[in-house]
């Protein structure tokens, strides 16, 4: 290949961004080895491809979407989404870790979800994270690990911003019940009729001012 | 000349838990932003709440992959035979 000014910028960014570009690739094709492959068909396609980018400053962001696309087209075998297993919890979304672990009655601290926290492991949230629906897993890697925009996120998954607003809402909802079940393997138990959200704005005293009077 | 006084809007805890995703992903702008921040320095068990979110967010963050030595190496290879 000739030595053409965008090839540097090009090698450049992909050496800056190889670890990002490896991790996503995993995320995708849950393989060591074939998320390595996936890398190295991405880097390739980006070289031949390399005079179809038009604004240099997205070149991390191009390089994304080629993976997802290469991913998409030649890696993906089973396009029957993975369905979470939520160990019987309601399936709605209004879900609220948080909620599930200040109200709990873990220990005699004052702030059990700090514990939580501190405790959790960076390999129970990758796991949970792995157990995710695809585009879910995606979009909240995307948006959390790697810190695109809602813009560049649907840009790479070629999905509307709508979309991406609602797959990291259901996507946040969905990793917060997976990890009130690793909470829960802490030892962390639920309590019942009590909550956390003890409001300081007003809400709360109405709703007690009516219990009063009935 | 006057300055032009800002209001910022009052809104419920359920309106702030509403915006909390766009929050954390830094789609919030503007007056959703603001009255959100408000909101938050206003109201302790959002605060928390809050806390607690991009606490979370922070550690998903930290599976960000740092220097993979071994696959450097071989895209470097890789690159320099195209």
């Amino acid at each position: 290949m000739k030595n053409e000014p965008g090839k540097e910028k090009l090698t450049r960014a992909v050496l800056e961004n190889i670890s990002a570009l490896n991790h996503f690739a995993y995320s995708l094709c849950q393989n060591r080895s074939e998320a390595e492959e996936l890398v190295s068909e991405t880097v390739m396609k980006a070289f031949v491809k390399m005079n179809q980018l038009k604004d240099e400053g997205k070149i991390k962001q191009w390089l994304f979407r080629i993976l997802n696309n290469i991913f998409l087209s030649n890696y993906r075998k089973n396009k029957n989404q993975k369905k979470i297993s939520l160990n019987g919890e309601p399936d709605d979304q209004s879900f609220s870790l948080y909620e599930q672990i200040s109200s709990s009655s873990f220990t005699d601290t004052a702030e059990p979800e700090k514990i939580f926290i501190n405790k959790i492991t960076r390999q129970k949230i990758q796991q949970a994270i792995n157990e995710l629906p695809e585009e879910f897993r995606v979009t909240l890697i995307l948006c959390d690990v790697d810190e695109f925009s809602y813009a560049e996120i649907s840009a790479i998954t070629r999905t509307a911003i709508g979309t991406v607003r609602s797959r990291i809402a259901r996507a946040r909802d969905l990793l917060q019940k997976k990890l009130w079940l690793y909470a829960r393997e802490m030892g962390i138990q639920a309590k019942q009729k009590e909550k956390a959200h003890i409001c300081t704005c007003g809400e709360e005293e109405l709703e007690m001012s009516k219990i009063i009077t009935v | 000349m006057k300055k032009k006084k800002t209001i910022v809007k009052a809104i419920k805890c359920e309106e702030a838990v509403a915006r909390l995703n766009d929050f954390l992903g830094n789609y919030l702008k503007g007056k959703s932003r603001e009255e959100l921040l408000k909101h938050i320095s206003e109201c302790n068990a959002c605060m928390k709440k809050f806390e607690f979110e991009q606490l979370l967010k922070s550690k998903v963050h930290q599976l960000a992959a740092t220097g993979d030595n071994a696959m450097k190496e071989k895209i470097e290879k890789l690159i320099a035979s195209l």
